[in-house]
């Protein structure tokens, strides 16, 4: 299927964090929205493009953020979220084999009914897993996992040239993993599953951020059956989720460490240890509070127009470092900096630094330059960018060495001569625009340790840091995390995102900014069941029914009712496959996921 | 030709009986995924017509029970509770349960359905003390309402012959078949409202059977019906009777009081014979010890029928006697006197349910005669006190054509019913299950069997 309405594909071009209006408006536009549904599709896809000189986005479920779906050539953008079939469950050798459109949320249902489980996955759970291949791959269980490579078996990659088969034993394989789709599109996954475990998370306290980093160090090592998840939330970061509680409890303004075993055998070692280094054993609920909000890493955004920040990895002997210098570089700016740390291995931890700002103030573009100084921070502390995309490209020599990019280039080459795929990213930059941000991340560096002339003027300008509940009717209220688009019934039926809570938030945007109901969008404001799940997974946790009622009216007024359509909707979505199944796993077990991801 | 007797029925609703025993109520948590409705087959759930992506309120009368919905819900969404109207229904005797199904049995003329399973009680009082014969209900053929073999339903009124003495003479007078072993009647009803009178005699005379009615109420609107009528008259009244409609009515019945003296009911009842030579003569009694002087009227042929009242409880008004027992006293009094065969047994209030006709005539009676059933089918509510005015049920508004129809139609379901049962017992006619108490366990005599020699060697050890 086509989509090509400008509505459309200003929705699909969307981002989790948006990339700041003066560069987007010099980007390239994508000329239409291609949803492929098969190896044909793409294929075809590839020749019409190269007949037509266009290149080609890939898209999965555009949760990256970082500007990986950014086009900066003429080109046409791929939405593969359809190409999502389960095609294969091995039970005995424990592997699963889809096409990589699927969401790894849609995975884990599957999973469930057969007792079995990922061993890692995102948090932004609704991400496909062909783009948490191309752009991450770190996430829930990685400390006891890893990377999301060591458990694929194999993957199928379309290119333009050719259709390439590569198993995890080739030489080549590592360098489809964060490839960013540049190289081709992941087509099929084989992917390594196990039996569903039950988890036990503890949460332990400390005074300060030096005594919390020597526990993070001794506890990811000295374990005999070490944790499948450690995670450090500095005391902001904790605070933000006190936001979402009542009240009545509450965590205390100290450093938490989120540990999470699948094993129980070293517990008592585990437990001295804590005791050994003075932490506060956290009460059971805080802990399992904690440890469930790993499917909303973007809760903080129901208080906050938006969210800006940095994703490094970090060696965890800078942690502490790190974290005094960001504490002390926010104090400067008048920004309120908070920290998370997920712990990859015995050495390193992906670190998340975010903090509010608000896009329709003028600040907001000295915020974007400030995120800019906080790599500088990261990178002094050794740090390495987690992905690339559009935002981090001064930053490419970093994350790949010279060497790399010579075998990224010689398979480039290979594969997709013509650079249809994702250009003028990492592997063939556009120089102009690398310039332009080399040149404003080098100016950067100069504000990281606060900068005497800036400081004073930003202090001014910085927003009031009240927090107040978000309404959905601001414009900005949505995350763009796309899990309202996984379980909306009205998405099964119609398949363009144009229904899902996304686009009519994006749309409601588009009507208080003063443009009027696009043509595409006035029938599918009706196609609505009011059945609620959008909001009960919505990671801003937004209140959005009473919102779709408002939406209703205001297109009530230029445009009738289309009865028939909606009585035609009512049938499709009673009758269709993919929201029966989901009703019945809604039904089937108290235990559900469905369950775990309903808001608090 | 050969023609199955049947009865019509068909739809007829109203709007004061919409109080159903559940009520089901829809949360927020509601997803609106339509998934009650393709379950639920009562059609109480229906997507809203206004804005049909929204679930309606359900309709909670349409709803019997059987938890479809909220099991299927998969949210979580549905919650059901008893109704506290239909907790006000009615008396202890007619239960919310017997009105809510005599309206339902009104509105369709179908057999109800309710729940999802029975746990119990088992027994109760009154008739429930009964329990039937069901051994045969595995048998295809006879399959109440719909088998190959037809069951007959019908039942005579008046005199039969003891013996025949003479084969020119066999065409009976004093008798008359009835289709259905059931009477109706009008006289119990409080209200006295002409309306439901005519509805009543109305569905008589079209099921072709008899409605009760008291002299003082006959008017010329019901003519057209006077074949349909059973005339009933006070004792004391008989005497000073006017012509019509006594020439011509068929059923003739006299109200006995507790009091009265056997010489006047002779004269009372050889006047009527001399007026009306065909008419079939009841007696209608309030207490089931018969006289010798009562005795002797049936011997005599003066009388061809007995009538055994009881209150709307089924209560005699003598003592407290219930009316299967009186009439399995009556029942045993006229087979000691070897007269049972010639004369009828009708039995006249308490008769609230389908399974209640068969099981008076187990007791013994040829048919049961219906009094606040037909009522309650025209939408009473068995209130405590009956006021006209403030009737919640508006029977003196009603449009006789649609209580005739759901009186028609409640009588459907319980001939239907009574197809059930005899065809579960094998029995392939109604006249045949009359006093055949062997079809049936009195759970009191099992126990006081069992139970008896306990209180005997008690009784010796006092």
């Amino acid at each position: 299927m086509i989509l090509n309405s400008p509505f459309e594909v200003k929705l699909y071009t969307k981002e989790s964090v948006e990339l700041p209006s003066i560069l987007k408006d010099r980007l390239s536009r994508i000329q239409f929205i291609s949803q492929t549904e098969s190896i044909d599709d793409i294929q075809e896809m590839f020749s019409y493009a190269s007949k037509n000189q266009l290149s080609i986005i890939p898209r999965g479920a555009a949760t990256y953020g970082m500007g990986g779906i950014a086009p900066l050539r003429r080109s046409i953008m791929a939405d593969l979220t359809h190409l999502n079939r389960i095609l294969d469950l091995d039970e005995k050798k424990k592997t699963i084999h889809f096409e990589a459109g699927l969401r790894w949320w849609d995975l884990k249902n599957f999973l469930r009914d057969y007792s079995l489980d990922l061993y890692t996955y995102p948090t932004s759970l609704f991400s496909t897993v062909g783009g948490w291949l191309s752009t991450g791959g770190y996430g829930v269980n990685s400390f006891g996992y890893g990377h999301i490579s060591n458990l694929v078996d194999s993957i199928e990659v379309v290119a333009p040239q050719k259709k390439k088969r590569i198993n995890r034993q080739d030489r080549d394989f590592k360098y489809f993993m964060e490839a960013e789709g540049q190289l081709g599109i992941i087509s099929t996954v084989r992917l390594k599953i196990r039996e569903a475990k039950p988890s036990k998370p503890y949460l332990v306290f400390f005074n300060n951020t030096s005594e919390a980093s020597r526990f993070l160090s001794e506890v990811s090592k000295s374990l005999k059956t070490p944790p499948v998840h450690i995670a450090f939330f500095d005391r902001h970061r904790l605070e933000h989720k006190n936001l979402h509680l009542n009240g009545r409890i509450s965590f205390p303004r100290m450093e938490g460490i989120l540990i999470v075993f699948e094993d129980l055998a070293s517990e008592e070692e585990f437990l001295s240890l804590v005791e050994k280094k003075k932490g506060i054993l956290a009460e059971d609920y805080l802990a399992a509070f904690l440890w469930n909000e790993r499917y909303f890493p973007f809760s903080i955004k129901h208080f906050h127009p938006s969210i800006l920040g940095t994703e490094t990895i970090l060696p965890i002997e800078n942690l502490d470092h790190y974290i005094t210098r960001t504490r002390k570089f926010g104090k400067n700016y008048g920004i309120s900096l908070s920290t998370e740390a997920t712990l990859i291995n015995g050495g390193e931890a992906v670190v998340f630094t975010i903090f509010p700002s608000d896009p329709k103030k003028l600040v907001h573009f000295a915020h974007l330059f400030l995120t800019y100084s906080l790599a500088h921070i990261a990178s002094k502390c050794d740090g390495k960018p987690y992905g690339i995309g559009t935002w981090n490209l001064p930053l490419t020599e970093k994350k790949f060495s010279d060497k790399d990019i010579k075998e990224y280039l010689r398979l480039k080459k290979e594969l997709d001569p013509l650079n249809l795929l994702n250009p003028a990213k990492s592997f063939s930059p556009d120089w102009r625009i690398v310039y332009l941000l080399k040149l404003a991340y080098s100016t950067s560096g100069l504000f990281s340790n606060g900068n005497p002339f800036f400081r004073p003027f930003l202090k001014i300008l910085s927003p009031n840091r009240e927090k107040h509940q978000r309404s959905p009717l601001e414009p900005d209220a949505c995350a763009n995390c796309g899990a309202c688009i996984a379980v909306c019934p009205a998405y099964f039926t119609n398949r363009s995102e144009i229904i899902t809570a996304k686009g009519k938030l994006f749309l409601l945007k588009q009507l208080l900014g003063g443009s009027s109901i696009p043509e595409a969008a006035a029938e599918n404001i009706f196609l609505c069941l009011h059945c609620h799940l959008c909001e009960y997974v919505c990671q801003s946790k937004l209140t959005l029914v009473p919102v779709w009622d408002k939406l209703e009216a205001i297109a009530e007024k230029t445009s009738e009712r289309p009865e028939e359509k909606i009585d035609e909707f009512i049938k499709k979505v009673e009758s269709h496959p993919t929201y029966t199944k989901l009703l019945d796993s809604l039904g089937a077990s108290s235990n559900n996921i469905h369950r775990e991801m309903k808001n608090v | 030709m050969y023609k199955r007797y049947h009865i019509d029925t068909s739809l007829v609703e109203l709007s004061t009986t919409k109080i159903g025993k559940f009520e089901i109520m829809r949360n927020d948590a509601c997803l609106n995924c339509g998934r009650c409705m393709t379950h639920c087959i009562y059609d109480v759930h229906e997507r809203d017509s206004a804005d049909p992506r929204i679930m309606a309120d359900p309709v909670n009368h349409l709803c019997k029970n059987c938890f479809a919905c909220i099991q299927n819900c998969p949210y979580h969404a549905l919650e059901m509770v008893m109704n506290k109207e239909f907790e006000k229904l009615g008396n202890t005797y007619w239960t919310p349960q017997v009105i809510h199904t005599i309206w339902n049995e009104a509105e369709e003329g179908k057999i109800p359905v309710l729940g999802s399973g029975y746990r119990g009680r088992f027994r109760g009082s009154g008739f429930d003390d009964i329990w039937t014969d069901m051994s045969e209900i595995v048998r295809p053929t006879r399959d109440g309402i719909h088998g190959r073999e037809y069951i007959a339903t019908a039942v005579d009124l008046g005199r039969k012959l003891a013996w025949i003495s003479d084969f020119r003479r066999l065409d009976l007078p004093n008798s008359y078949e009835i289709q259905i072993p059931m009477l109706l009647d009008t006289s119990p009803l409080g209200l006295n409202s002409k309306s439901i009178i005519l509805s009543i005699i109305r569905a008589a005379h079209k099921l072709g059977t008899f409605a009760f009615l008291d002299i003082e109420n006959y008017g010329n609107e019901l003519k057209p019906y006077l074949k349909s009528i059973a005339l009933r008259c006070p004792l004391d009244k008989i005497t000073n009777l006017d012509q019509s409609p006594w020439k011509e009515v068929n059923f003739i019945e006299i109200d006995l009081p507790r009091q009265f003296s056997i010489s006047e009911l002779e004269l009372a009842l050889k006047k009527l014979k001399s007026e009306n030579q065909t008419a079939l003569i009841s007696l209608g009694l309030t207490d089931p010890s018969l006289s010798n002087g009562i005795l002797k009227q049936f011997k005599e042929e003066r009388a061809d029928i007995l009538n055994i009242h009881a209150d709307n409880d089924g209560q005699s008004y003598e003592g407290n006697i219930f009316i299967c027992d009186s009439i399995r006293k009556a029942q045993l009094d006229l087979v000691k006197e070897r007269m049972r065969c010639e004369i009828t047994i009708l039995a006249k209030g308490g008769i609230a349910a389908a399974e209640h006709v068969p099981k008076i005539i187990i007791c013994g009676a040829d048919a049961a005669v219906l009094d606040l059933s037909l009522l309650v089918a025209a939408g009473c509510r068995v209130c405590k006190g009956c006021i006209l005015n403030d009737c919640p049920a508006e029977i003196e508004k009603l449009d006789p054509e649609i209580a005739e129809q759901r009186i028609i139609n409640m009588i459907c379901a319980w001939r239907d019913q009574l197809l059930e049962i005899l065809s579960a017992m094998g029995i392939r006619d109604v006249r045949r299950l009359r006093g055949e108490k062997g079809r049936a366990m009195f759970y009191e005599e099992i126990e006081k069997e069992s139970f008896e020699f306990i209180f005997k060697e008690n009784e010796t050890a006092k």
